[in-house]
């Protein structure tokens, strides 16, 4: 079948069905768009609570104090495994005691697959968690993934972005750099 | 061509308003209620097992249908992640419920990418597909619509999409369709619950 007319077989829901997105199929694409749009104001958020590496319990709360970037993903979902890299390399980075990169997945499977990703993408630097109590689906309003958060040390929400991007790009160091306050921000790359 | 495509959508959606009642105060549904359309009816294709599948095969079962496809565009659906939740959510009642993923996509999600697709969201879930003239009987009766969007150099495609999931009683009726704002975990739950108790 030519592309041509494979640009046929794809079916579009019945425009009843409302809100119609349209989606760009692409194989192979590169984490690109525009980055996180940010808030006018910050705005409050629910307490998230998930389990970290290890099973355990933990929420958005214990990140009370520094700067998150918290990104909603699945090992499912092919933009989301492109970018994470992105992020693996902005913990490299900016990780630190003023800052972190939450990597959260809402994978049925749990744990040993984040795990089986992250080995054979050779994603070092961050830590999975894990949206054991379904909280991230159901107090983000999460439509899509990624979905990533630009959260400030007071656990307010400061920007949104749906879709992947390039989390490592100067232009987004920068700005979670502003936003690490000069007197929590490591001098130093700091590496978990 | 494509003039003539929009067209046809946009005529479904008259079709489709005037057919379509939401669940009002009457409906003690949370999503909108199908019960009175006359198409969504049945299906024939092939589980990625290799198992031929209809409707009939899941009586006594809830079933929840969702069209997509498994090359992830932008931004990933969750829905046939909310669907897993719906399953788990209702315990030992969510084994009378099957969800099922029909593939627009057919060419490209073959049984293998199907089956390892839809174990990374719930063991029972199935993935279905049909030759291009199955996939396109199937459109017609649920009306969905092919989309004409043309590819680029690079073989990307755009493709319009929906994250509604079609919702069938025990007995093999279309009742229900989740959508939109009712489309949380809490209201699927809510009313495949009420779907398995009737």
């Amino acid at each position: 079948m030519t592309i041509r007319k494979r640009r046929f077989v794809l079916a579009a829901a019945a425009a009843f069905l409302g809100a119609v997105p349209v989606l760009r199929l692409a194989r192979g694409a590169r984490p690109a768009g525009p980055d996180l749009v940010l808030h006018a104001r910050p705005r409050e958020l629910a307490n998230l609570r998930f389990s970290d590496g290890e099973g355990r319990p933990t929420s958005l709360a214990a990140f009370r104090g520094r700067v998150v970037l918290l990104n909603v993903w699945a090992t499912w979902c092919l933009p989301c495994r492109e970018e994470m890299p992105t992020l693996d390399r902005l913990q490299a980075s900016l990780g630190g005691p003023g800052f972190e990169v939450v990597a959260l997945s809402i994978d049925h499977a749990g744990l040993p697959v984040v795990r089986d990703f992250f080995n054979s993408t050779r994603i070092k630097h961050l830590q999975p968690y894990l949206d054991t109590f379904g909280d991230a689906q159901s107090n983000l309003a999460v439509a899509g993934v990624p979905l990533t958060l630009l959260i400030d040390r007071e656990g307010r929400e400061i920007g949104r972005k749906l879709g992947p991007a390039a989390w490592d790009n100067p232009r987004m160091v920068q700005l979670i750099r502003r936003h690490i306050a000069p007197d929590s921000a490591p001098s130093q790359p700091v590496r978990r | 061509m494509v003039l003539r495509a929009f067209l046809v959508v946009a005529l479904a959606l008259l079709v489709a308003a005037c057919g379509e009642r939401t669940g009002g105060p009457t409906s003690p549904f949370k999503s909108t209620d199908m019960s009175s359309v006359d198409w969504g009816r049945d299906f024939h294709l092939t589980d990625h097992n290799g198992r031929p599948r209809s409707l009939a095969d899941f009586r006594g079962k809830v079933v929840m249908l969702f069209f997509g496809f498994t090359h992830c565009p932008d931004v990933c659906p969750t829905t046939m992640a909310d669907m897993a939740r719906v399953v788990d959510r209702l315990g030992p009642d969510g084994q009378r419920v099957q969800g099922l993923f029909v593939t627009v996509d057919p060419e490209r999600d073959t049984p293998r990418v199907l089956a390892k697709y839809l174990a990374a969201f719930h063991p029972s879930f199935l993935g279905l597909y049909g030759d291009p003239g199955a996939t396109a009987a199937l459109a017609k009766e649920f009306k969905i619509f092919y989309a004409a969007q043309p590819a680029d150099s690079h073989e990307h495609y755009m493709v319009t999409h929906s994250n509604a999931i079609f919702v069938f009683d025990p007995r093999g009726r279309l009742r229900l369709l989740f959508m939109g704002g009712n489309k949380t975990v809490d209201t699927m739950t809510a009313d495949v619950a009420r779907l398995l108790r009737e």
